[in-house]
């Protein structure tokens, strides 16, 4: 078969304007349904056919399409086996057809002398081998299509009209063709046929699609860009010319790490919500910039879409950028109409800014009582107790984790991190929380400390988001999410992958990253456990028990951690082995992994983990007390408790400056003590107190790699 | 030359007057939003087919600005518009309702924009959009798929127009309180008065005590009038009980933890009224059943 020679198959769907977050998992999992489905009918070549090279996806807010190159026009003849009886129960001993045979024959409408003996991992039977004419390829797509977009999942779907169906939004025409014949086919009780429409406004009329190969091309002459990538593209052409135009460039959105260009969250957005898109040029009153960037910035992109534009250096221009789903804007209505909406909602903006401004960020804070944080939680005032309570158990470990932190101006960030919460601002732009909270407080004249601490609580938001930039920031953001995290296991809820509605996947996960990436050392479960104590009074309606929440809450971070681990270290073995020995202290499970890394790297590596697996072996759960030197009878004992002794204080040294390849290294220099002690002394005694005065040295010895590593979870290849 | 406010009211109504809509008019208890409207609330229940399109004049206490906010008002005019089942060419229709305003589609960018809606307090939630024009939203668009807690079949679709925005973006107004009402007339004229006093009023003057034993009468009237079978009257405590919320809250009087529980006691009520008439609409035949073709494709 030669490469270019098969069908091709359009699927185009033809609705009311699906949201723009659904479009891309709509399109992949049509594509994806499509093609495995295809395979299933055979209807793929038996080389060369991929999903990504053959399938294509399209998606405007109209219409989610794929289109299948290449494809048989038919299914090929198949060979079907359909089996019957064992021959030994087909047969009686003089070779005569038996009732089973006979019966098996007429039920498939042959003669019993045409059976064939056929081979069956049960045994030879008796069986018909029958041609199966494949099908046309028209009529296979018409009786699987509509199983493959029945199975699309959306977020949320809808009926309409008199209610028998269901969608992501009504359907209104489908498009299904193989080359330039229609396949007949119903979704939603719509019947497919050759019609599409074109753009909504500028090409609203009937179009006949004569050949899928032009599907894209016939649309773009009604004003339809079916391509995503053509839409985005073209959006960025116009913006980079109207941009340069003003000496200007995209602003970045607010709480962007340094150095984004551009607004990708919004282009991404922007290019799912036109079909035709335009882009507009348009100004506001140069008055507006004496309003803070983050809050210009956000109030153009969170109602207007728009993009802020800056000049070289930086600074905002009163210029947007709107994207309108337009052909052309000859009369200057649609610039005229965005300028006076900006207008209006800059005034709002300004507003807002004014009224909060007459009050301080702590009188704000006073509201807080009239917060729900949580229905069953209670308000933001009473979290914002607990995170102060939780500022106890956090700044101490800042302290002896060696990290300088202004503590006064920490507590003040959390009696006032909340506070905008009651603002308008806030109201208005939600993701500008702790953003706005920053600039009143400096506004306030308020320490930087504190008012930076405000600003960054929030931080990080998701997995590539920036840390908090300062301690104290930290310090608040992590007694947040403490806070968080304990009241809503409390609650009895754990997140699942499918479903964590207070996104504590990404809470835990951040909370990790900063203690690691901060290089704080601090006690999970000290924390936990005061976080938890911060719900008892009063009484939560409907907790489980303390002891649930934080044995769930405690397993929730192994979970994390685990996840993280991952990408500290390119071994999943030293990650298991580093958890198994704790994983109180996430930063010190860091250190730990990265020494075990390096260990392995050394020939001391191989040594220590037989020398822990034997320990291990010979320990088994028994417990014992450490040893009692008077006990010590033999000489390789008395030389190996004495090279222990020695070097205990080392170890200790380094464990405690978290130098963790260091004390594994002068661990490892107890090696030769501990072969001889292996070989010369019989350590299961007779008499119990010699043998478990030997198991407790081996203990202590155990104990001491067991505080850096499990080594028995760790592969050894020889 | 645009449209005022009252000719942009008179050329909806007269609109949807061609569309085969009833043109009510607005209930006489307080209501936030063109929803609660028992031409709405009860109509998309159950099988008979329905149209209507009124003007409601929705409160929203916590919306009070004295006056001063030239777009925030504590009682705007929403035009209201319900179509059950929902017609196959509703966006079409709807387009072409802007085009009766004035507004020649072509000349402008119109995007349906998600957005879905829900009303804790009548068990309701549909599935839509904002409309917006030229960045400006004009109108929310709902396809309602619940509502008093019972799923919707057949499906009616809600169009709720933003009267003083689309009024004000048509005149190039800039604040609310400057816009023609009639020649002559402006929106402050007919209203700043009032925006004031009841600014006034729910944030500072409302009597906390006095509206919490209201409210309990409310919900005990409402309760013991579904009891007769007098469902129509009993909804209209649910309503004075959903005010007498608002005001509650704009006046800082209810606590977090009380929220929710007054949130519940009104949806228990409206929900069964919700039922109740349901039950009275069946016993009755589904009177609206019979004259009407059904709209819509048939499949």
């Amino acid at each position: 078969m030669t490469a270019r020679s098969g069908a091709t198959f359009l699927l185009e769907i033809g609705t009311e304007e699906i949201p723009a977050r659904m479009m891309d998992g709509a399109l992949r999992d049509l594509a994806q349904g499509l093609f495995d489905e295809l395979g299933a009918a055979r209807l793929l070549p038996d080389s060369g056919f991929s999903l990504a090279g053959n399938l294509e996806t399209f998606g405007t807010p109209r219409r989610l399409a794929v289109r299948v190159r290449d494809l048989r026009a038919q299914q090929p003849d198949a060979l079907e086996e359909i089996t019957g009886p064992p021959v030994g129960a087909a047969y009686d001993a003089a070779g005569k057809p038996t009732r089973a045979a006979e019966g098996f024959a007429r039920a498939q409408g042959v003669a019993v002398d045409a059976l064939e003996r056929i081979r069956t991992p049960k045994g030879e039977c008796v069986g018909v081998r029958r041609k199966k004419i494949g099908l046309a390829a028209e009529e296979v797509l018409a009786s699987r299509v509509p199983a493959v977009v029945a199975s699309l999942v959306f977020p949320k779907t809808m009926r309409w009209g008199t209610g028998e169906h269901r969608f992501v939004r009504p359907i209104h025409w489908v498009v299904a063709l193989l080359d330039r014949r229609v396949v007949d086919l119903s979704l939603c009780g719509i019947r497919s046929g050759p019609r599409t429409r074109g753009h909504r406004l500028a090409g609203p009329e009937w179009i006949t699609l004569d050949d899928p190969s032009r599907y894209v091309e016939i649309l773009r002459d009604h004003l339809v860009a079916a391509p995503i990538e053509a839409r985005r593209s073209s959006i960025q052409a116009q913006m980079s010319q109207a941009a340069t135009a003003a000496g200007a460039r995209i602003a970045a959105p607010p709480g962007a790490p340094a150095g984004t260009e551009g607004d990708a969250e919004l282009l991404h957005e922007v290019t799912r919500t036109t079909e035709w898109p335009l882009v507009i040029a348009g100004e506001f009153d140069a008055a507006f910039l004496e309003l803070p960037r983050e809050i210009l910035v956000t109030a153009l992109r969170h109602h207007q879409k728009s993009f802020a534009l800056e000049g070289p250096q930086g600074r905002l221009q009163h210029r947007f950028l709107a994207i309108a789903d337009a052909r052309d804007d000859s009369k200057g209505a649609i610039r005229r109409g965005n300028e006076w909406v900006l207008r209006a909602r800059l005034a709002d903006a300004r507003f807002f800014w004014d009224e909060d401004r007459k009050a301080t960020l702590q009188s704000h804070g006073a509201g807080l009582d009239r917060v729900t944080f949580h229905e069953k939680l209670g308000s933001y005032a009473r979290k914002v107790d607990r995170m102060l309570d939780l500022a106890g158990t956090i700044l101490p470990a800042f302290e002896r984790s060696a990290i300088r932190v202004d503590g006064g101006a920490a507590r003040q960030a959390l009696r006032l991190c909340k506070a905008d919460l009651t603002t308008q601002m806030v109201k208005e732009f939600p993701e500008l929380q702790g953003i706005v909270g920053g600039l009143y407080a400096r506004a306030d004249g308020l320490p930087e400390g504190a008012a930076a601490a405000i600003e960054d609580h929030y931080l990080p938001r998701a997995a590539e988001d920036p840390l908090p930039r300062t301690p104290e920031a930290a310090v608040v953001s992590l007694a947040d999410r403490l806070d968080t995290q304990a009241g809503i296991f409390l609650l009895g809820i754990v997140p699942t992958g499918s479903r964590d509605p207070y996104g504590l996947r990404r809470s835990v996960l951040g909370t990790c990253r900063i203690l690691i990436e901060m290089r704080i050392h601090l006690s999970l479960e000290t924390l936990v456990d005061r976080a938890l104590a911060g719900y008892r009074d009063p009484a939560i309606d409907g907790a489980i028990g303390e002891d649930a929440a934080r044995a769930a809450l405690l397993e929730f971070y192994r979970g994390r951690l685990e996840h993280l681990g991952e990408s500290l270290s390119p071994r999943p073995d030293s990650v298991r082995a580093a958890l198994a020995a704790g994983m109180d202290d996430p930063f010190d499970v860091r250190l730990r992994l990265e020494a075990i890394d390096a260990l392995r790297k050394e020939p001391g590596f191989l040594t220590l983990a037989l020398a822990h697996k034997r320990i291990k072996n010979i320990l088994k759960d028994r417990q014992v007390a450490p040893p009692d030197a008077a006990l010590l009878k033999d000489e390789a004992e008395r030389a190996l408790d004495g090279a222990l002794r020695q070097a205990l204080p080392l170890i200790a040294a380094a464990q405690d400056r978290a130098d963790h390849l260091a004390a594994l290294r002068a661990i490892e220099r107890l090696a030769p003590h501990l072969d001889r002690f292996f070989t010369e002394v019989l350590v299961m005694a007779e008499d119990p107190r010699l043998r478990d005065n030997r198991l407790g040295l081996l203990r202590e010895i155990g104990g001491l790699l067991l505080r850096v590593a499990d080594f028995s979870e760790l592969a050894v290849e020889a | 030359m645009a449209l005022n406010f009252q000719q942009l009211i008179l050329a909806l109504q007269s609109f949807w007057a061609g569309e085969g809509a009833v043109v009510q008019q607005p209930y006489d208890v307080e209501v936030g939003a063109g929803t609660m409207h028992p031409d709405t609330f009860f109509r998309v229940l159950g099988p008979e087919p329905w149209r209507a399109a009124y003007c409601s004049p929705s409160r929203r206490p916590v919306d009070g600005r004295y006056g001063q906010n030239p777009f925030r008002v504590y009682r705007h005019y929403q035009f209201q518009v319900v179509l059950k089942p929902s017609p196959v060419d509703v966006q079409e229709t709807y387009l072409r309702s802007l085009a009766a305003l004035g507004i020649e589609p072509r000349d402008h960018d119109i995007r349906f924009d998600e957005d879905n809606w829900e009303s804790p307090t009548l068990g309701a939630a549909g599935v839509g959009w904002q409309v917006l024009m030229d960045g400006m939203e004009i109108s929310q668009f709902t396809y309602f798929q619940q509502a008093g807690g019972i799923e919707l079949n057949p499906i009616t679709a809600e169009i709720t127009y933003g009267s003083e925005r689309i009024a004000m973006f048509l005149n190039g107004v800039a604040n609310v309180f400057d816009l023609e009402w009639a020649p002559g007339v402006r929106y402050g004229d007919v209203r700043l008065q009032e925006e004031i006093e009841f600014s006034r009023h729910n944030f500072e003057a409302a009597d906390v005590p006095l509206l919490n034993r209201l409210f309990e009468q409310y919900e005990a009237e409402g309760h013991r009038l579904l009891k007769l079978g007098l469902v129509l009257p009993s909804y209209d405590y649910a309503l004075r009980c959903s005010h007498t919320f608002n005001v509650l809250e704009a006046r800082g009087a209810i606590s977090v933890t009380e929220r929710t529980g007054f949130i519940q006691r009104v949806r228990r009520l409206a929900v069964a009224c919700a039922r109740d008439y349901l039950k009275a609409r069946e016993k009755q035949g589904f009177p609206l059943l019979k004259p009407r073709p059904a709209e819509g494709p048939r499949t």
